[in-house]
């Protein structure tokens, strides 16, 4: 299935990152539809967008990802998901892919003036996200740290 | 060692970022090669009231912070030193952002996510 | 954070509840933290940008949640929170945020849609921001609405 139009500058974005700043080997796989409710791995960063888009953007992991993600980024070691470093790492990588995707999104459709709401992270157990009346598309992203989910949910979109 | 100087001393950079974790990447990137961060700053408005205080040779400065933005806060280090080297870092590489830096003399701009060379040949090249 | 924009979020929050039914709530609290950080079960973010970028959260216990739901639902009974009472209370949350930013004619702000966000043991970071939290209590439970503000 080809990612959606919505998905496609996300993932992207979320590819070069892993790659360029983190030096991970990266390997995709399928798009795939979700229901209203998504189902966190343990590890959700959420950013919100306004503007000709009007929706949110969900990087998702497994807590353990999470904090070999952090470790990569500063280089020190952390022991729990929810250490301040950790979720402030997912956040920052937030603002990072989302920045950079809707940077080309906006720069190939100027009319649409996509802006980013500051990130938010959680984890938790059992955790749920849940969007009204909106699908969402994902495609999780293989890395050497563990499965990152990429997953857009875009207010009328098909 | 491109961090340091014909006299051997460190090329000093104040880092100025709202998330902790892009401060010490930034380090992270810069101290390997001998660098030194001797300030860092969590908004433009800190980021000014330390430049009163604290010279280094280059500033790292992203462009989204709460209470003062990273143009505004070059805009007034820039006034009170117009030969202050700043560079700027975003995520966002709105064009409309890129001219505003250029137009308030911001000497370069350093896309986020940097490698370490990239940002490193950046800032030398602005020194 | 001066008076008229705390004024604007409690009037929000109390006139939205007010018109769904629920007209017992109070203001218990008020408080300004470093950051925004949440523990309750429940929370319904959702997120602005323009004239003021930043966070909203309402957070709540999930027995208040259902509780919060069945008033606005008719009084329906609700055993398990899914779809239609987390739909509730997500408009819930926009008619909140927009109630309130509305009182404090801002410039042009935009609100993204609000996610619903359920589990237990929920560490969080929503922002590093001064924030402010204002809790309110109702026969219902308690709700906290946190309100966190870049610039």
């Amino acid at each position: 299935m080809e990612l959606s139009a919505q998905l496609a500058p996300f993932v992207k974005a979320t590819i070069k990152n892993l790659k360029d700043m983190l030096g991970f080997e990266v390997n995709t796989g399928g798009m795939e539809l979700e229901p209203d409710e998504f189902t966190s791995q343990g590890y959700t960063v959420l950013v919100g967008f306004t503007g000709g888009w009007k929706g949110r953007l969900i990087l998702d992991m497994p807590g353990e990802t999470a904090i070999k993600m952090a470790s990569a980024m500063t280089g020190e070691p952390y022991s729990s998901a929810g250490d301040e470093e950790v979720l402030l790492s997912g956040a920052e990588l937030g603002n990072i892919i989302g920045g950079n995707a809707i940077t080309e999104i906006n720069n190939s459709q100027p009319g649409l003036q996509i802006r980013l709401t500051p990130p938010s992270v959680f984890t938790g157990m059992g955790m749920t996200m849940f969007n009204a009346r909106v699908n969402s598309s994902s495609l999780v992203v293989n890395t050497d740290v563990g499965p990152v989910k990429v997953n857009v949910a875009v207010e009328g979109a098909q | 060692m491109r961090g340091i100087k014909a006299d051997g001393t460190a090329i000093t950079v104040m880092a100025v970022d709202d998330s902790p974790v892009s401060r010490k990447m930034i380090k992270k990137a810069l101290e390997p090669e001998g660098f030194q961060v001797i300030a860092e700053a969590g908004n433009g408005k800190q980021a000014v009231e330390l430049y009163a205080s604290v010279k280094a040779d280059v500033i790292t400065m992203d462009v989204t912070m709460p209470v003062m933005d990273g143009l505004e806060a070059a805009s007034a280090i820039k006034a009170v030193n117009p030969g202050q080297p700043i560079i700027m870092l975003s995520a966002m590489g709105d064009e409309d952002i890129i001219n505003d830096a250029r137009r308030r003399g911001i000497n370069d701009i350093c896309s986020k996510p940097f490698k370490p060379d990239e940002i490193i040949q950046k800032i030398l090249r602005i020194l | 954070m001066d008076i008229k924009f705390i004024n604007a979020f409690i009037s929000g929050l109390l006139n939205v509840t007010g018109m769904l039914g629920l007209s017992d709530l109070k203001r218990s609290g008020l408080s300004k933290k470093e950051r925004l950080e949440i523990d309750k079960d429940v929370n319904i973010l959702l997120g602005m940008t323009g004239g003021m970028n930043g966070n909203i959260v309402l957070s709540m216990p999930e027995q208040t949640a259902r509780n919060i739901a069945s008033t606005m639902m008719g009084g329906m009974e609700i055993a398990v929170l899914d779809m239609m009472p987390k739909s509730a209370l997500c408009e819930l949350a926009n008619m909140v945020a927009g109630n309130s930013v509305a009182g404090l004619d801002a410039d042009s702000v935009s609100m993204s849609p609000p996610t619903l966000i359920s589990g237990q043991n929920i560490v969080a970071l929503v922002s590093l921001v001064e924030t402010l939290v204002i809790d309110f209590t109702a026969a219902a439970g308690s709700v906290t609405m946190s309100i966190a503000l870049e610039g």
